[in-house]
């Protein structure tokens, strides 16, 4: 049996690997479950991220308990959602039942207290909400929508609606992704894969501006072929932009 | 689509998982259970017949058993169970070798009440269920 010192330092080991395991565990679950954020959860799903995370605590903190006691319900949490998730795709009434239905808290410029008393939505909250949307001003709104996440989606009046620029007749530009290129002086596969680029263009395109791969901090291209680089702290962190495509 | 093959694939490999536990821990705790109560009514047999010499070689084996299985109940069994049968047989065994037949009745006794204890705990039943 261990005594002493020793002894204790193995039980020390023994709630490090217990937490490391369940910490794994865990975010393996969170992962299958397909949620990235807690803004992404239904209630239903915040409630079961908790009682997960209440699980896992209890078998780190009391070796007494064997990992099992821990794993069997939290499986039993994943299964009951992903069955859940599923019957919410096959079925809107279950959708609805389980995740309730998005409530209209404005209709055309006017609050409906009927449906804000019955989802225990104050004119604070909405207020609140607005401001949150840069909105202060409940005149400007048209339409107001409790989604079924607890945020509130707004659509403005027609004349507050900042226009676009169709609307005003502007070229659109590109709408394509940025992509990171260079990291810390490292080239970024994923990057140069996406852009079609290899290796060398970019390099001749860095050796083209007087450039080095190992000086620069932080480079990336957006769709119309403009880089934009940051160098390093050893070359006083400068910022320059050129294109791509400049002869 | 492929996390999705991913988690369809995880999702059956856990149903297939819970279901192994569902059947293994009992099978194992049944036969351990079905093992210890041989023991233990032969050890206190052997005692009520007032025979504490012939009752050590069952003691023994109590003892020798539940520290065999003891690394494999603790998997799926709350150690404190496990410690409590364990610390039971023991004395019992030494009870025994000692020749002090009432001390060992009291022990097997109390190793009796755990082992039932310990597979009401893990029994499938509305009690356990609520």
């Amino acid at each position: 049996m261990p005594q002493g010192v020793f002894g204790q330092a193995m039980r020390m080991l023994t709630l490090f690997l217990r937490a490391v395991f369940l910490d794994l565990f865990v975010l393996l679950i969170l992962r299958l479950t397909g949620k990235r954020q807690v803004s992404d959860l239904q209630p239903y799903d915040l409630l079961m991220t908790l009682i997960i995370a209440d699980l896992a605590s209890t078998a780190i903190a009391d070796t007494d308990i064997p990992l099992l006691y821990s794993i069997v319900p939290i499986l039993a949490l994943y299964l009951v959602q992903q069955a859940i998730a599923k019957l919410c795709l096959k079925s809107s009434a279950i959708r609805r039942l389980i995740c309730g239905t998005p409530q209209i808290l404005i209709l055309d410029g006017v609050l409906q207290e009927k449906i804000m008393r019955r989802t225990n939505y104050t004119v604070r909250d909405l207020l609140d909400s607005l401001r949150a949307k840069d909105i202060f001003d409940v005149g400007e709104v048209a339409y107001a929508i409790l989604e079924t996440n607890g945020t509130v989606s707004v659509l403005e009046k027609a004349a507050f609606q900042q226009p676009n620029k169709r609307e005003l007749g502007l070229e659109p530009g590109s709408a394509a992704l940025s992509h990171l290129l260079i990291l810390e002086g490292k080239i970024q596969k994923s990057g140069l894969e996406t852009l079609h680029l290899s290796q060398k263009d970019v390099e001749t395109m860095l050796k083209k501006n007087g450039l080095a791969l190992s000086n620069i901090f932080f480079a990336q291209m957006n769709g119309d072929g403009e880089l934009h680089v940051q160098l390093d702290r050893r070359n006083q962190s400068r910022v320059m932009c050129f294109s791509a495509n400049e002869p | 689509m492929g996390f999705t093959i991913f988690r369809t694939t995880v999702t059956l490999l856990i149903c297939a998982f819970l279901v192994l536990l569902f059947l293994l821990p009992s099978a194992i705790l049944r036969r351990f259970s079905e093992e210890a109560e041989t023991l233990l009514s032969a050890a206190e047999t052997a005692l009520i017949r007032g025979e504490p010499d012939a009752a050590a070689p069952y003691a023994s084996a109590l003892k020798d058993l539940v520290r065999e299985r003891m690394p494999v109940l603790e998997r799926f069994l709350n150690h404190a169970n496990v410690d409590a049968l364990d610390a039971a047989v023991a004395v019992a065994d030494c009870a025994v070798r000692a020749k002090e037949p009432g001390a060992a009745a009291e022990a097997l006794a109390e190793a009796r009440s755990v082992l039932e204890r310990i597979c009401g705990i893990e029994l499938f039943s509305w009690n356990n269920l609520l």
